[in-house]
C-alpha cells in the first residue's frame, strides 16, 4: 500500500511536469500573438517581440473595430452558430441514434451511402445552382441548412451510443418506452460528454466559417464577422499592388499598424469569445457519466 | 381438456409472436424515420451536386459548362501519374503521413489519458483549455513562429543549442530536407493535441466510474486501470480515428506546409495536395484538380473498406 | 463537411498568404510616394503641374458629368474577394459625390473568380463586372455575348467618351471589339514630359556602411567592383545594432537582367530569360558570393518577412528587392539610409536592364448587355475614368480630402491627415480613399504626388527615378504568361516549381562547374514537363501582341537596329 501511494506521487509528479511542458509550449504561440496585436505595426517589422509589447499601442484593435458594422457581423456570426449548431447537433444526433441500433435494417447499406458523400464533392458551381434552386441564395438559412448533418461527426456519435449496453436500452423496451423516448430520456443524458464535443466542434466551425457566406450571400446583413476582418486585412493592401504601390498620402502615425499586427488582433478579436465560451461546455467533460445509476 | 389446452398455448405463443412483430415493427418504422431525413439530407446535397465531378474527365470550359465540354477521358489521370514528379510527390506525402500516424495520432491519446490521471481539478481543467488555444491559432502565424524559433541567425533554439555548445555554429534547420518530415509532424502535434484530444476526453468522461471502483477493489493500481479499464473502454473510439487516419493517408495539411516550405527543402516537402493546388486548382485548371481529387477520394475509399475489414478481423471493433 | 473544410483552409491560406506578400509590397509604396517631390526638379515645373491638374485628354472636367442624373441603382460584382464597399452617399464623401454627379447609385458585390463562375452558370450576371485581367473568366464573359462592347456603347450613347487606343488595341478581341475598361494600365500615348514608369527592381546599399567603409556607388558597376565592397562589409566584421552585418541578399532575376538577359533573338522570337547565357552568368557569380560567404545560404530559405526583419534591423548591406520595406531602420536611425548604386554589369558589357511594373493594368470592367441603363453606365465609365476622378477615388474628394499646392502637387487637407493618423478606417469610410479603383489611372497620381522632404523618402524617390532609366517597354511581353485554365498554364507552374529549387541548388553549389550542371540538368528536366509546347504557346503570345501593337522587334537592342 505504501508503497504504490509512493509510486503514485511520483506519477502524479511526473504527469504534471509533462503537462507544464505542454502548457508552455501550447501557450507560447497564442502569446506570442496576443503581444503582437498589441505593438506598434512597423515596429513588429524589426521582429524579436515574444515576451511583451515593445511599443504599446491599440491602434490594431481600433481598426478592427472602427467599422460599426462590425457588431452586426458579430451578431450574424452568433446567431448562425447557436441555431447552427442546435440544428447540427439535434439533426445529426437523431441520424446517428438510428445507426446506431442493430435491429435497424439496412444499416450496412445505409453506412455506405453516407460514407460515400464524404470522399465525392460535386464542387461549388452545381452547388451554387442548387442553393439557386432551392432558394436559399442570399438566405440566412443558407449558412446553416447545408452543415446541419455531417457523416463524420455522425460517426463519432454512433460509435458512442453502441457503447452503451444493449440491456440497457432493452429494459426500457419491456418498461413500453419508444424508440424516439429511449433516444430522448435515456440516450442523451448518458452521452452529454459526446454532444458536447461535437457541439464545439460544430460551434467552432459556424465561428470561424465564411466562405458560404462569401459564395452564397451578397447581402451586408448577412455578412459574418470572420468574412468582415477577412476583407480589412487584405483590402487595402491587396488593391495596391498594381499602381506603382503607394499608400500615397499616409503619414507616419498610420504606420501603427502593418498588416501583420492587424492580422494578429484580428485572430485575437474572434477567438477570444470562443475561449471564454469553452469552461462552460468542459464541466460535461470531466464528470463521468454513472451508467450504473440509470441500469439499476 | 390437453387440446384445449395445448390450442390455448399454441395461441398465446403466435398472439405473443404476432404482438412481438408488432412491436419490432413499429420499433423499425421509429428507427427507419430517424435515419431517412438524413439519407434524404444526403441525397439533396451530396448526391444532386454531385455530376460536378464529371469535370474530372472532360476538358472543362466555362463557357460551354459543365455538360456540354468536351470529353477529355483519363486525360488529366494520365497527366498526374505521368508527372516526372509524381513518385517524389506521393513520397513526400506518403511518408509524412506514416510519421504522423506513428507521432501525431497517438499523441492526444497519450495526452488525454495523462489529463484524465491529473488529481488536481482546477489543474486539470486550466491544461485542458490552454492546450486546445493552438488550434485557433492560424498557420500562417503559428507555422511563421516556428520558423522564427529555429532561425539560424536569432532563433531561441540555437541561441540555446550554441551556448550550450551542443552545437558550435547556428543550425539553418529549414534548409535541412532530412529534417523537415520531423519538424512538420511536431508542429502538427503541437497544434494539434489539445484539439485532437478533445473527442478521446469525451470518451474516457463517458467510461462507467463503477468501472474504475470495481478494479480498484480488485487491488488495481493506477497504470493497471489506465490499462485495463480506461483503455479499452475508448478502444472503439481511437479504432474509428484510425480508420479514418489511414484512409486519409494522401491528405496533407495544405496550409501548414505552404508556410514551411523553402527550395531548398521542397525536394520533401512538396506533396500531393501542395503540388495539384499549384499546378492546378492555383492555374484555375479545375478538370486537372478535380481529378486528382477524386484519384485520392477513391483511395481514401479503398483504404477506409481495407483499414475497416482489418480492423474487424484483428479486434472487435469497426465502423460496420 | 471534411471536404469544404480542407477546401476553407486552403482558400484561406491562399488569402492570407496573398494577405502576406501584398502586405510586404505594399508597405514599402507609403515611403517611396511620399518621396515623390522637391528633389525632382523636372516634377515641379509649374507648367508641368498645371498641365497634371488639367483632366484627360479631352478638354475639360465638367463635360463628363453626365446630364441625366435620375437616380439608380446599379449592381456590381469585383473578382477580388477581400473587396467590399458599402454605398453610403449621406456619409461617404466619395460616394455623394458620385452619386451627386451622375446620379448613380451602386450596389456591390465580390468574391473569389469561382464565384464568378457560378454567376455566369445561373445567369445571375450583375450589370458591372470587374474580373482580373488574366483569368479565365474574362474570356467567357467576353466570348458568350454577356458583355457589350464597350466600342459599341461608346458609339451610340457617349461619343466623347476617350479611351486610350493602346488600351483598345490591347485588349481587343479576334471579333474586333474591346469589353472591358483597364485599371491601373499605363497608356504611354497619355503621358507628358517627365512620366515614366518605375521598376520595384534595383540594387540598393546602406549609405552609413557605404561612407564608413570608404565604398562609393560607382564600385557596384562591375562584377569585381561589387564583389570587393561586399568583402569590405564582410571582411570588416562591421555589426549594427548588434547584428554581424550580411553583406548581401540578392535575386537572381535581378541580377540577370542587370547582365542583359535578353528577351527577344535577333529574328524576333521570344528568348526564355533563364535560359540564356546571362542568366548563367547570373547563377554563376551569386554562387560566388555564397561560396565567399558574401551571401548566406539563408538567402534561400527566408521568406520575406523573415527577410525584411533583417532589413529593419539593419543587419543587411545591400539587396536588390525595392519591396522589402527598411523605414522601420530609418525610423530609429535617420543616418541608417539605402540608396541605390551600380547597376553591375556583365562580362559580355550589356547594357543593365530591370523590369517595368505591368503596363497593361491589372482588372477590366465591363457593361452587361442585358443591363437596363447602357447609357448611364458608360457614362459612369467616362466619369470615373477621367485624371480628376483617379486622384479622387485614390485621395478622397477634392476640396475635401485634398487640394492642388502651388507647385501643382497633392496637398492632403489637415482635416484628413487628422482623421486618417487616428484612424486609417474611419477616414476611408469618410473619404472613400481608395476603395474604387477599378477605372483607376494611375499616371496623374503619380505625376502629382506629394512632395516630401525626409532624406529617407527623398532617396527613395531618387532611385525610383533612377532605375526607371534601365526600364525597358514590357508590354509586348505582359500577355505571354498562359492564361488560367489552360494546359500551358500547367506547364507553366511545373516549370517555376522545378525553377525555384534548381536556382537555390545553383546559387548554393559546391563549384562552378556544379552550377552549370545543375543549369543544363534543369532544361532536360524542363523538356520532359512539356517544355516546348509552353515556348510555343509564349512566343505566339508574343509575336500576336507586337502584331497589335504594330512593332516588329520588341527587345531594345533589336529596335536600335
Amino acid at each position: 500500500m505504501n508503497i504504490r501511494s509512493r509510486g503514485d506521487k511520483w506519477f502524479d509528479a511526473m504527469n504534471v511536469c509533462i503537462m507544464l511542458v505542454v502548457v508552455a509550449l501550447t501557450i507560447a504561440p497564442f502569446w506570442f500573438a496576443l503581444v503582437g496585436s498589441f505593438n506598434q505595426g512597423l515596429d513588429y517589422m524589426r521582429g524579436g517581440i515574444y515576451f511583451w509589447p515593445r511599443t504599446f499601442t491599440l491602434s490594431n484593435y481600433k481598426t478592427v473595430f472602427a467599422d460599426h458594422t462590425i457588431y452586426h457581423a458579430f451578431f450574424v456570426t452568433i446567431s448562425r452558430t447557436l441555431a447552427g449548431t442546435a440544428l447540427h447537433v439535434a439533426f445529426t444526433a437523431l441520424v446517428a441514434y438510428g445507426m446506431s441500433r442493430k435491429a435497424l435494417a439496412g444499416r450496412n447499406a445505409y453506412l455506405v451511402i453516407m460514407l460515400f458523400t464524404m470522399f465525392f464533392y460535386g464542387g461549388l458551381i452545381p452547388n451554387y445552382l442548387l442553393y439557386k434552386e432551392l432558394g436559399l441564395l442570399n438566405h440566412f438559412l443558407v449558412l446553416i441548412i447545408p452543415t446541419m448533418f455531417s457523416v463524420w461527426d455522425m460517426i463519432i456519435m454512433m460509435s458512442f451510443f453502441r457503447s452503451i449496453p444493449e440491456q440497457i436500452i432493452e429494459s426500457a423496451k419491456i418498461d413500453g418506452a419508444g424508440e424516439y423516448r429511449i433516444f430522448l430520456q435515456l440516450i442523451l443524458p448518458l452521452t452529454k460528454p459526446v454532444l458536447a464535443a461535437i457541439a464545439l466542434f460544430s460551434g467552432v466551425y459556424h465561428w470561424n466559417a465564411y466562405t458560404d457566406a462569401l459564395m452564397f450571400t451578397t447581402k451586408d446583413a448577412l455578412e459574418p464577422v470572420q468574412l468582415f476582418l477577412m476583407r480589412i486585412v487584405t483590402d487595402s493592401s491587396e488593391a495596391m499592388k498594381f499602381g506603382e504601390q503607394a499608400a500615397s498620402v499616409m503619414p507616419e502615425e498610420a504606420k501603427q499598424i502593418s498588416p501583420e499586427t492587424l492580422k494578429l488582433a484580428m485572430m485575437m478579436a474572434t477567438t477570444a469569445p470562443i475561449l471564454v465560451i469553452y469552461p462552460f461546455l468542459q464541466k460535461y467533460f470531466v464528470k463521468g457519466v454513472l451508467i450504473g445509476s440509470v441500469k439499476g | 381438456m390437453e387440446r384445449t389446452l395445448e390450442a390455448g398455448r399454441l395461441a398465446s405463443a403466435s398472439e405473443m409472436k404476432a404482438s412481438g412483430r408488432r412491436s419490432r415493427w413499429k420499433s423499425q418504422f421509429a428507427l427507419q424515420s430517424m435515419v431517412w431525413p438524413g439519407l434524404l439530407f444526403l441525397l439533396v446535397f451530396s448526391y444532386v451536386p454531385m455530376y460536378g465531378i464529371l469535370i474530372a474527365f472532360k476538358k472543362y470550359d466555362l463557357f460551354l459548362g459543365i455538360m456540354d465540354s468536351p470529353w477529355a477521358g483519363l486525360t488529366y489521370f494520365r497527366e498526374f501519374v505521368t508527372d516526372p514528379n509524381f513518385q517524389n510527390v506521393l513520397r513526400n506525402t506518403l511518408a509524412m503521413n506514416l510519421l504522423a500516424l506513428l507521432l501525431s495520432f497517438p499523441a492526444p491519446i497519450l495526452f488525454a489519458l495523462l489529463l484524465n490521471e491529473l488529481t488536481a481539478g482546477r489543474f486539470k481543467r486550466f491544461v485542458q483549455t490552454v492546450s486546445y488555444v493552438p488550434h485557433f491559432v492560424s498557420w500562417v502565424i503559428f507555422g511563421g513562429l516556428i520558423l522564427t524559433v529555429l532561425s539560424p541567425s536569432n532563433g531561441v533554439l540555437n541561441l540555446l543549442l550554441v551556448k550550450l555548445h551542443v552545437v558550435e555554429e547556428p543550425i539553418n534547420f529549414m534548409a535541412k530536407p532530412e529534417l523537415f518530415w520531423f519538424i512538420m509532424v511536431g508542429a502538427e502535434m503541437l497544434k494539434g493535441i489539445g484539439w485532437g484530444a478533445i473527442i478521446y476526453i469525451a470518451a474516457i468522461a463517458g467510461v462507467d466510474p463503477e468501472l474504475h471502483e470495481a478494479a480498484k477493489i480488485d487491488g488495481a493500481g493506477r497504470f493497471q486501470r489506465m490499462r485495463y479499464v480506461t483503455v479499452p473502454s475508448i478502444m472503439g473510439t481511437i479504432v474509428i480515428m484510425l480508420i479514418f487516419a489511414v484512409s486519409a493517408i494522401l491528405n496533407t495539411g495544405f496550409e501548414q506546409i505552404m508556410v514551411m516550405q523553402n527550395p531548398l527543402n521542397l525536394d520533401v516537402s512538396e506533396t500531393i495536395d501542395t503540388y495539384v493546388y499549384k499546378v492546378g486548382l492555383g492555374q484555375m485548371r479545375y478538370s486537372y484538380s478535380t481529378a486528382v481529387g477524386l484519384a485520392k477520394s477513391l483511395v481514401a475509399l479503398i483504404l477506409l473498406f481495407g483499414a475497416n475489414y482489418v480492423s474487424r478481423k484483428l479486434s472487435d471493433n469497426s465502423l460496420f | 463537411m471534411q471536404r469544404s473544410k480542407k477546401w476553407i483552409g486552403a482558400t484561406l491560406t491562399a488569402v492570407l498568404l496573398g494577405g502576406v506578400l501584398a502586405g510586404c509590397s505594399s508597405g514599402d509604396g507609403n515611403g517611396n510616394e511620399n518621396a515623390k517631390g522637391n528633389a525632382n526638379g523636372n516634377a515641379a515645373k509649374p507648367a508641368d503641374a498645371t498641365a497634371a491638374a488639367g483632366t484627360n485628354a479631352t478638354p475639360a472636367a465638367p463635360s463628363e458629368k453626365p446630364d441625366d442624373k435620375t437616380p439608380i441603382k446599379i449592381t456590381w460584382f469585383v473578382d477580388q474577394d477581400y473587396y467590399k464597399k458599402n454605398w453610403d452617399p449621406v456619409n461617404n464623401l466619395l460616394d455623394k459625390m458620385i452619386t451627386d454627379d451622375t446620379g448613380v447609385s451602386i450596389d456591390f458585390s465580390s468574391g473569389t473568380p469561382e464565384k464568378l463562375s457560378a454567376l455566369i452558370a445561373s445567369g445571375d450576371i450583375p450589370d458591372v463586372v470587374t474580373v482580373d485581367k488574366g483569368n479565365p473568366q474574362r474570356g467567357v464573359l467576353e466570348k458568350s455575348g454577356i458583355m457589350s462592347p464597350l466600342d459599341e456603347l461608346i458609339a451610340k450613347y457617349d461619343p466623347d467618351f476617350k479611351v486610350p487606343q493602346s488600351m483598345q488595341d490591347w485588349f481587343r478581341n479576334p471579333d474586333g471589339h474591346f469589353y472591358g475598361y483597364a485599371s491601373f494600365f499605363w497608356a504611354k500615348e497619355t503621358f507628358k514630359e517627365g512620366d515614366s514608369i518605375r521598376s520595384n527592381q534595383g540594387l540598393y546599399a546602406r549609405k552609413d556602411i557605404m561612407d564608413q567603409l570608404g565604398i562609393k556607388p560607382e564600385d557596384f558597376n562591375t562584377k569585381d567592383g561589387l564583389v570587393a565592397a561586399l568583402r569590405k562589409v564582410k571582411e570588416s566584421g562591421t555589426k549594427y545594432n548588434g547584428f554581424t552585418v550580411t553583406p548581401a541578399y540578392f535575386e537572381s532575376w535581378v541580377i540577370g537582367n542587370f547582365f542583359g538577359a535578353p528577351r527577344e533573338d535577333a529574328s524576333g522570337n521570344l528568348v526564355d530569360r533563364e535560359r540564356t547565357p546571362e542568366m548563367l552568368e547570373a547563377y554563376k557569380f551569386l554562387n560566388q558570393l555564397n561560396r565567399e560567404g558574401l551571401m548566406p545560404e539563408d538567402s534561400q530559405t527566408l521568406d520575406q518577412n523573415q527577410l525584411q526583419e533583417k532589413v529593419a534591423n539593419g543587419a543587411v548591406f545591400a539587396i536588390t528587392n525595392k519591396n522589402l520595406d527598411w523605414s522601420a531602420l530609418y525610423q530609429k536611425d535617420p543616418k541608417a539610409l539605402f540608396v541605390h548604386v551600380g547597376p553591375v554589369t556583365g562580362d559580355a558589357g550589356n547594357k543593365p536592364y530591370v523590369d517595368p511594373v505591368n503596363a497593361s493594368g491589372w482588372t477590366l470592367s465591363m457593361i452587361n448587355s442585358k443591363t437596363k441603363y447602357p447609357d448611364r453606365i458608360i457614362k459612369l465609365f467616362d466619369y470615373l475614368s477621367t485624371d480628376e476622378m483617379s486622384l479622387n477615388v485614390n485621395y478622397g474628394p477634392k476640396g475635401a480630402a485634398w487640394d492642388f499646392d502651388e507647385n501643382g502637387k497633392v496637398k492632403p487637407s489637415d482635416a484628413f491627415n487628422a482623421l486618417n493618423a487616428e484612424d486609417a478606417n474611419k477616414a476611408k469610410l469618410k473619404y472613400g480613399n481608395g476603395t474604387l479603383q477599378w477605372l483607376i489611372n494611375w499616371m496623374p497620381i503619380q505625376r502629382t504626388a506629394p512632395a516630401s522632404v525626409t532624406p529617407d523618402a527623398v532617396a527613395k524617390q531618387e532611385s525610383a527615378e533612377y532605375f526607371a532609366t534601365f526600364t525597358y517597354d514590357m508590354l509586348p511581353f505582359e500577355s505571354i504568361t498562359p492564361l488560367g485554365g489552360t494546359d500551358e498554364g500547367g506547364i507553366n507552374a511545373k516549370i517555376e516549381e522545378n525553377r525555384k529549387k534548381q536556382r537555390a541548388k545553383m546559387i548554393l553549389a559546391k563549384s562552378e562547374a556544379d552550377v552549370e550542371k545543375y543549369f543544363n540538368d534543369e532544361i532536360e528536366m524542363e523538356a520532359k514537363l512539356g517544355y516546348q509546347k509552353f515556348y510555343d504557346y509564349e512566343n505566339k503570345q508574343f509575336q500576336d501582341a507586337k502584331k497589335s501593337l504594330g512593332i516588329e522587334f520588341a527587345w531594345p537592342t533589336n529596335q536600335k537596329k
